[in-house]
């Protein structure tokens, strides 16, 4: 199950990095969607004005270095940011020959509490570790937040460099959320945690809904048709 | 042997020459000779066979137990994900039209002539049980269904799941070379693939055809007991060129306007003669028995399935066991590259259930129901069906029916429900050699589906004028032998081919280089990464503090000024400044 998952989207995590001079910059992780070179990432990971590039995570199943010196980025642009729902599109400028499966957008609704998800991601991109990591959990329930975004919660801590992942739901094999980061209900209710009392230490994480990234997708899909 | 380039032109037009000329050569010439010289062919494959059995009987037995624990520990094994045609596959047919498809093409024809002759057969004359008694009827029943249960549906299952494994999600041709991939490699595209593919069509041909000359007997017979119209070679040939019209018909229709649409009907029909049998006949004593046939032959399964003769010293087996185990392996080709085709879209394990439980069940009660009733009639009834059994096969199930009311009514629609599965086999057979003779297109030209529907009716004409049918179903089943090997040999290629399948080819760019090489750099999160959780929903997102001063700056002054640049950049970071 979770291998030939797995198999499916080999391939399809990216590294969004920032373009410093001659040096990248790790900024979290993001996912393939559409073969013209369209990405969904999280919105609060970049920002529309920076030079973004994305990396190809090495991703094959041999062992890999701790470490990587060197990359060769692909130029990326933002077509679409929505803070808001904290979902962003992001676009290949250059037009590559891309070979993806189809279909891999899903339902956030479909599967049952309890249903087997399966997260990818380059968790600790920040220190130069490039391998794509692939984990296990459970869907452990589903939220509305405060702004009306659907989140979907699953028992894992996920890890800074995860932010921008896909978690995918093993029975459909599809893409049903962004991973957002670690769930805090408190922060979530919009209240503050004073200072000098402990953070809530959840082992559980979030994902926004991806029915608002398939959003932006059909829209720049629509919009770029149209030209 | 041809070069790879036209290999590929071969593939491209629809008829594979070697394969499409050298089997119609095959056949052709087959007929003339068993015509010819029908006494002296009909002596040597009967030696042949018998030399099988006895030689090789302990084979057949034990190929077809590691088959069907193969195909069982397939189904709960992690291939059981895999879907057929790839995970975006969808079924091209609706569950019930597809089980109806597996079971026409499987065993519809054999069931009517077998569910009541079979079991009386057993129950006047296997020799391990005293004739006549209850012990003798329950051994067979449980003999009955081992001939026709898990065991053939395991090798249909495995050849089928090969078959579509190889074509589906390998992207090789839907022909029976392609299951040797593994070990032949691109050598199937040669001499060797188009040996065995001529030798599946031939035998899928003469399968077809000989059943369809033994079916035309029964359908003639049938309509003789009905209306006295007797029972010549004639009649039969004018009801062949009927049925092969039919089949001609449902093969140019298409697998899903023809065959489907026939399967169903004929699954309706049976069910009504089905049902008829079951409420007019003994109702209680079929559904006691049902029960009872199932908890008997798993019971006994591992003894019977094993069962070798080898301290009784008889050779029952020989006419019965290994020769519908024979039976079986040698259909296989044809059946599993029909269920193979019929079943793209399915995961293995669907498939697996699907073709190995379904219509097993459907088959028990099917056997149990005919079965049973002549049973019934035979120990606490009028009795005599044995009798008649005996001296005339094809009329076995007319003289059940003589049990019961309505007799013209259900005799018509065995007569019907015979014919349609004679269609169904007649159809699905030409579908079948259609495919491997066009290079494994599944779905071949129309003119070529003409052509092989109209051979096999000619030859089971020709073969019931001029006689030799006997002989070369005799031959037919004895390459059950060479392909009772290559069922082996399938297990290991298809595990192997399992083993190294991958879900698609995943995603796949370029790498893009453009002489552009960026070094690393170590970072640390963003602090509202860090600290932020979800406190950026509903609120104003802080504007990004850019980066840490842990940070090795590069790329000179424009990297710099980028960098550090902005009013709002530096005043974000003058507010998160205490968050290093």
């Amino acid at each position: 199950m979770l291998e030939t998952v797995s198999q499916r989207f080999q391939g399809s995590c990216m590294m969004v990095m920032r373009q410093v001079g001659g040096a990248v910059n790790f900024l979290g992780s993001s996912f393939l969607v559409h073969p013209d070179g369209y990405l969904i990432t999280t919105a609060r990971i970049i920002t529309e004005d920076n030079d973004l590039v994305v990396v190809p995570p090495i991703s094959n199943e041999a062992f890999m270095p701790v470490t990587r010196e060197e990359v060769a980025p692909v130029p990326v642009k933002v077509v679409a940011r929505d803070t808001g729902k904290d979902v962003a599109l992001l676009k290949m400028t250059p037009e590559l020959e891309i070979n993806m499966p189809e279909g891999i957008l899903g339902e956030p609704e479909h599967d049952p509490r309890g249903a087997m998800l399966m997260s990818l991601g380059v968790p600790f991109g920040y220190y130069r570790f490039h391998g794509v990591i692939a984990a296990q959990s459970v869907l452990s329930g589903r939220v509305k937040s405060r702004t009306e975004t659907n989140l979907i919660i699953f028992d894992r801590r996920v890890q800074y460099g995860d932010i921008g992942g896909p978690l995918i739901s093993v029975n459909d094999r599809q893409v049903i959320g962004v991973i957002g980061g670690v769930f805090d209900p408190v922060e979530l209710e919009g209240g503050q945690i004073p200072d000098g009392v402990m953070p809530i230490n959840s082992d559980l994480s979030y994902a926004t809904s991806i029915e608002y990234g398939r959003q932006l997708l059909e829209k720049a899909l629509e919009d770029s048709s149209g030209e | 042997m041809e070069n790879s380039e036209e290999k590929e032109g071969w593939l491209a037009v629809d008829i594979h020459p070697w394969v499409f000329f050298t089997s119609a050569a095959i056949i052709i010439g087959s007929v003339l000779i068993a015509i010819l010289f029908q006494a002296s062919v009909g002596d040597i494959f009967t030696t042949i066979q018998e030399g099988i059995a006895t030689g090789a009987g302990w084979l057949f037995i034990m190929t077809m137990n590691i088959v069907l624990v193969f195909v069982l520990v397939l189904m709960v094994s992690r291939y059981g994900d895999i879907r057929l045609g790839g995970s975006d596959a969808k079924p091209e047919f609706s569950t019930l039209g597809w089980f109806s498809m597996l079971f026409s093409a499987g065993m519809g024809i054999g069931l009517l002539f077998y569910s009541v002759a079979e079991p009386m057969f057993h129950f006047v004359s296997y020799p391990l049980t005293e004739v006549g008694t209850a012990e003798a009827a329950k051994s067979a029943m449980d003999l009955t269904f081992l001939h026709w249960g898990f065991h053939p549906w395991a090798v249909y299952t495995m050849v089928g799941l090969a078959l579509a494994f190889f074509a589906f999600n390998k992207g090789l041709p839907l022909s029976i070379r392609s299951v040797f991939y593994p070990v032949l490699g691109e050598k199937i595209h040669g001499a060797a693939g188009n040996v065995i593919d001529i030798l599946a069509t031939v035998a899928t041909l003469f399968g077809v055809a000989t059943s369809l000359g033994l079916g035309v007997q029964q359908v003639n017979a049938g309509l003789d007991h009905l209306f006295g119209i007797g029972q010549t070679p004639l009649i039969q040939v004018f009801l062949i060129a009927g049925i092969t019209m039919l089949a001609t018909w449902s093969v140019l229709a298409g697998l899903s306007a023809g065959i489907r649409r026939l399967s169903e009907v004929n699954l309706v029909l049976a069910g009504m003669l089905c049902l008829f049998v079951l409420l007019v006949g003994p109702t209680l004593f079929i559904f006691k028995s049902f029960g009872e046939n199932l908890g008997h032959y798993i019971q006994y399964l591992p003894v019977l399935a094993t069962w070798n003769e080898t301290y009784e010293a008889t050779n029952w087996q020989h006419s019965w066991t290994v020769f519908y185990w024979g039976w079986w392996i040698a259909w296989s080709p044809f059946v599993g590259m029909f269920i193979a085709r019929v079943s793209y879209g399915r995961t293995i394990r669907e498939f697996i259930m699907g073709v190995l439980f379904v219509p097993t069940l459907i088959t028990f009660a099917w056997l149990t129901i005919f079965g049973n009733s002549a049973l019934n009639v035979e120990m606490f009834g009028a009795g005599g069906i044995a009798r008649a059994v005996q001296e005339n096969l094809p009329v076995a199930l007319f003289e059940l029916l003589q049990n019961f009311p309505f007799n013209a009514i259900t005799s018509g629609l065995t007569v019907l429900v015979i014919i349609t599965f004679f269609v169904t086999s007649s159809d699905s057979g030409s579908m079948v050699i259609d495919i491997i003779t066009a290079g494994g297109n599944p779905d071949p030209p129309k003119l070529q589906r003409l052509f092989w529907a109209l051979l096999e009716g000619a030859v089971a004409a020709a073969l019931l004028l001029g006689g030799g049918l006997v002989a070369l179903q005799t031959a037919a089943i004895t390459t059950g032998l060479p392909f009772a090997l290559v069922l082996i040999f399938m297990i290991y290629s298809l595990r192997k081919g399992l083993s190294t399948y991958t879900e698609g080819p995943g995603f796949s760019m370029p790498p893009y280089e453009h002489g552009h090489v960026f070094k690393t750099v170590s970072s640390h999160p963003e602090p509202e990464l860090v600290h932020g959780h979800v406190s950026w929903l509903g609120k104003q997102r802080p504007s990004r503090r850019v980066m840490s001063e842990a940070e090795p700056v590069r790329g000179g002054k424009r990297g710099v000024r980028r960098l550090f640049g902005g009013k709002k950049q530096k005043s974000a970071k003058k507010d998160e400044g205490g968050q290093q």
